[in-house]
């Protein structure tokens, strides 16, 4: 037989999914806070199959579907910019779309912010898929030289805050 | 005297090869070398299985023929049985009682498979799953028993235990007696794509037809052997099946429209096919290379508005198989061709409802004459007549000589690669489990490794046949990575059940297949490998292996000491990291370095009362003299230049090329595997050479070794494992000098941005 449950790997914190009989919506993302380029770099790890029914779902439905990276890829954008924010001190940080590829089932999107150093608290929503896949669950692994701590984001509560000193052990 | 300066030097030696700080440890311990044989794992070999891995003189076998008339009602979804079973007692005991298999009572709505999981509340649901999980009563389904009954019609006293039932036949059947007896049965056929199940039908809304996949669909004896008796472990749902080798006789009646297909040779194409298809049919049976249509899809679509409510029956006949399935359709297109294996034409053939194409018409059965000359080439030549590969939506699932494959392009017909190569991959996997576990018949109930890692193990070497460039997703090393490096809480042994594992896929999948591939590549080589593994095929072909005869049969027929290998990848969940410590060059003198001149101090000696030494002296020593690094390394020790005057001829020596580089490098292990070391030199002029330490080498100190490297020409840097052969989870202690490694998120970037 070839198991066709969904098992997403995730390398970051050594965090694995497990199945039961039914599939599992799951994802995750690695949040690195790069110290000395001041930045936020993400990496999101999805099944393809689930951000592409969410694709189909908001696609023409007179017309028949196809499917094209490039136009996959500036939806993914837009939903991303909806779906992953990153508040500094409660101000909405800009974020940068890299890119994405894919490897075997999963789509690896990768994106960043450009920050400011002097922050104190942190506060990240992760709701893609939400919506359209209610059970969907969302790990954010958030990562610095030395520590790194992980969340796990559903519908009933999409987002985490944290102090910064929390996780860079500043005093 | 000079024998106590010799044993003086001796003893300085040992103090200077880093034993100095060594305490005295006093402490006891038993056996845990990790290349301690696998004695107490294993159990002893006896007569009906030996230690080399085969068969032994009393290994026996039972036998199973059933005679069944099948017939499958469209209307209800109910298929009726009856089967004739004959029960060839080959085992030296007698039975009391046999145990029968109902495999389709894990639908009964009152299964305790429905409820081995746990499950909370969601507190959100989508609409859909929240009536199919909570509003609406689980489908039931699961066997009627009309009766069982002797070969008399007398009835026979049965008890269902779930899914197992206990006959008991009129008197014990004796060791060597044969016992018949029927079973009249029937069940409501569920819909397998709703709940994933391995067998049952599709549902086409927009033609109202059904595609009916029909597995573990009639009472099936259970295993008898000399390892678990009755091999009577329920079914579960993830542990798949122990079954019995037999004779088949099948008639399928279904509606006279449909088109069938089934484990073993079709007895009367004249009397089910159409003229057209008849002649067609006998075409393809004389084709080689493209496929012939025999049904093509213009008919199909007509098929599907004119439902004929006449019937026809199908008759089957298959030899030595260990079960039986078959797919029957109206919406059925069907091709064939016939593959020659080593003189003996195989056929070839596929079955796709028009939502398949145009991929499947394309790859399917090019796919499956594929796999049969590759698996063929590294096991035995395939035994059977013929190999079917079926179309069922999200199903890949194998039976003797057919099997059911998903990939399923979109409505006007595009695909993507990953569909395309998701279809190859399972139509490969799924044909290539005829051999594992149809024909070399393990156990999958207890090990769903063995014919799932071996399966998948050669379908990554198909896939490199089919196309050398195939994006595989199991086999190669450094794709089981993220799985091993995991969190040890979610990671199972290989050797597990697979109900009991977490993670079925990489635990039964890909996991063994990787280590196989890594021992042929690397731990064994092709040739002793690919010999050793077709002895394992030929010998247990039409039998039932235990993992142990796997392992003592690879080890038996290649003399490459095993236990090691099985013991850390099949028993254990330990991972590969191995790195390098610390690289230092040394440098040839006359005059002893600080260590070994603070030990002639400590015993009061000087190098002139010992006899001639040569002393190598390591860069980072404080007292190091510069001057070492010029010039010609042997004129930098007196004692050694003056020998080599005297017992050589001078430019008889320089032809023997003489080393003027040392080296010490030393290796270290944070995982728990021991593994073969491979080392890459770089040289400053760029050339590179391999060297290859056996696992071995770690068999008195599990942590660190020492190695000396010794060269003509200047070490420029190393590198383990260069070509990531061995699923090193750590790559970031695999070079010397140490290079940060780009994360994977700036290596995109700088893909990305050029
Ligand atoms: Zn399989």
């Amino acid at each position: 037989m070839i198991i066709l449950v969904k098992i997403l790997v995730i390398v970051f914190n050594s965090l694995i999914i497990i199945n039961s009989n039914h599939p599992y919506y799951i994802s995750a993302t690695q949040v690195f806070y790069s110290k000395k380029d001041n930045q936020f770099q993400c990496t999101s790890r999805f099944f393809i199959d689930d951000l592409e029914s969410l694709y189909k779902s908001k696609s023409d439905k007179n017309q028949i579907y196809k499917f094209q990276k490039d136009k996959f890829d500036i939806f993914l954008r837009e939903h991303l910019k909806e779906n992953f924010v990153i508040f500094l001190d409660d101000i909405k940080q800009n974020q940068s779309f890299i890119g994405t590829e894919f490897s075997n089932d999963v789509i690896i999107i990768y994106f960043e912010y450009q920050i400011k150093s002097n922050f104190k608290k942190i506060k990240i929503k992760n709701s893609i898929l939400m919506n359209h896949i209610n059970d969907q669950k969302n790990i954010v692994h958030l990562k610095t030289e030395n520590e790194n701590q992980s969340y796990l984001l559903t519908l009933r509560k999409p987002f985490f805050s944290i102090n910064k000193k929390l996780i860079l052990n500043e005093n | 005297m000079k024998i106590k300066f010799f044993s003086i030097i001796l003893f300085i030696a040992y103090f200077l090869s880093g034993q100095t700080k060594e305490s005295n440890n006093t402490e006891s311990k038993f056996n845990d070398n990790k290349f301690k044989q696998l004695y107490e794992e294993f159990s002893s070999p006896n007569n009906f299985r030996t230690a080399s891995g085969a068969p032994g003189p009393d290994y026996y076998q039972q036998k199973v023929d059933y005679n069944m008339e099948i017939e499958l009602n469209e209307e209800n979804d109910i298929l009726y049985g009856k089967s004739i079973i004959t029960y060839h007692n080959n085992s030296p005991d007698d039975l009391e009682y046999l145990w029968v298999q109902l495999d389709q009572n894990i639908r009964k709505n009152n299964s305790p498979s429905l409820e081995k999981n746990p499950s909370s509340i969601s507190e959100l649901k989508q609409i859909e799953s929240f009536v199919d999980d909570l509003l609406l009563k689980p489908f039931d389904g699961g066997f009627n028993i009309d009766y069982v009954k002797d070969s008399n019609g007398k009835n026979l006293k049965q008890v269902v235990n779930n899914t197992m039932m206990l006959v008991h036949p009129s008197s014990p059947i004796k060791s060597g007696d044969k016992y018949i007896f029927s079973i009249k049965w029937n069940y409501s056929i569920n819909n397998h794509v709703k709940k994933r199940g391995r067998s049952g039908y599709e549902y086409f809304s927009e033609d109202g037809n059904k595609s009916y996949v029909i597995a573990q669909f009639f009472p099936r004896l259970a295993v008898y052997n000399d390892v678990e008796g009755w091999q009577n472990h329920q079914f579960w749902g993830n542990g798949e099946f122990a079954l019995n080798f037999g004779d088949y006789k099948v008639n399928i009646t279904v509606p006279a429209d449909h088109i069938l297909e089934a484990t073993g040779e079709l007895q009367n194409p004249k009397e089910v096919l159409t003229k057209v298809e008849f002649n067609r049919y006998k075409k393809a049976l004389n084709t080689q290379d493209e496929p012939v249509l025999i049904v093509n899809q213009e008919e199909v679509v007509m098929k599907e508005k004119n439902i004929s409510n006449k019937k026809k029956t199908w008759k089957f006949i298959a030899k030595n198989v260990r079960d039986f399935a078959f797919a029957s359709s109206r919406k059925f297109i069907w091709d064939m061709m016939i593959v020659p294996i080593n003189g003996k034409n195989i056929v070839a053939s596929s079955l796709y409802p028009k939502e398949g194409n145009p991929l499947w018409e394309e790859y399917s059965t090019k796919v499956v004459a594929q796999t049969l000359k590759t698996f063929s080439k590294y096991t035995f030549d395939y035994p059977y007549p013929k190999a079917v590969s079926v179309h069922a939506k999200n199903q890949g699932m194998e039976y003797p000589m057919i099997c059911w494959n998903y990939g399923r392009p979109e409505k006007d017909g595009s695909y993507s690669d990953r569909v395309k190569y998701g279809m190859i991959s399972v139509i490969i996997h799924e044909i290539g489990h005829n051999f594992f576990p149809m024909i070399v018949n393990s156990d999958e109930r207890q090990w769903g490794w063995m014919d799932e890692g071996i399966d998948t193990f050669l379908q990554y070497l198909t896939e490199k046949e089919f196309d050398p460039e195939y994006p595989s997703r199991r086999g190669p090393a450094n794709r089981i990575i993220p799985y091993m490096s995991g969190n040890q809480k979610y990671i199972a042994p290989i050797m597990s059940n697979p109900e009991n594992v977490f993670q079925l896929g990489p635990n039964a999948y890909a996991k063994p297949a990787t280590a196989l591939n890594i021992l042929r590549e690397t731990i064994m080589g092709n040739e002793l490998f690919d010999f050793a593994f077709k002895t394992f095929s030929k010998r247990w072909m039409f039998k039932h292996p235990t993992p142990e005869d796997f392992f003592r049969t690879m080890e038996d027929a290649s003399a490459v000491d095993l236990d090691w290998f099985w013991r850390g990848w099949f028993y254990s969940t330990d991972y590969v990291d191995i790195g390098i410590k610390n690289f230092k060059r040394f440098y040839i003198s006359s005059e002893p370095g600080k260590k070994v001149k603070d030990i002639f101090d400590g015993y009061g000696i000087t190098k002139n009362e010992l006899s001639p030494l040569v002393f190598m002296v390591s860069e980072d020593e404080e007292s190091f003299n510069p001057d070492l690094k010029d010039g010609n390394p042997i004129e930098k020790s007196l004692p050694l230049k003056k020998f080599i005057d005297e017992n050589f001829l001078n430019e008889e020596f320089n032809k023997l090329k003489p080393s003027n580089y040392f080296y010490e490098v030393e290796f270290e292990k944070p995982g728990g595997l021991v593994m073969p070391v491979i080392l890459e030199l770089t040289y400053v002029d760029g050339s590179k050479k391999i060297i290859k330490y056996p696992a071995e080498i770690w068999r008195k100190n599990d942590d660190s070794f020492k190695k000396v490297l010794v060269s003509e020409k200047e070490i420029k840097n190393l590198t383990i494992d260069p070509n990531e052969e061995t699923a090193d989870i750590n790559l970031s202690n695999n070079n010397w000098p140490k290079i940060e490694l780009p994360s994977d998120f700036e290596k995109f970037k700088s893909k990305i941005k050029g």
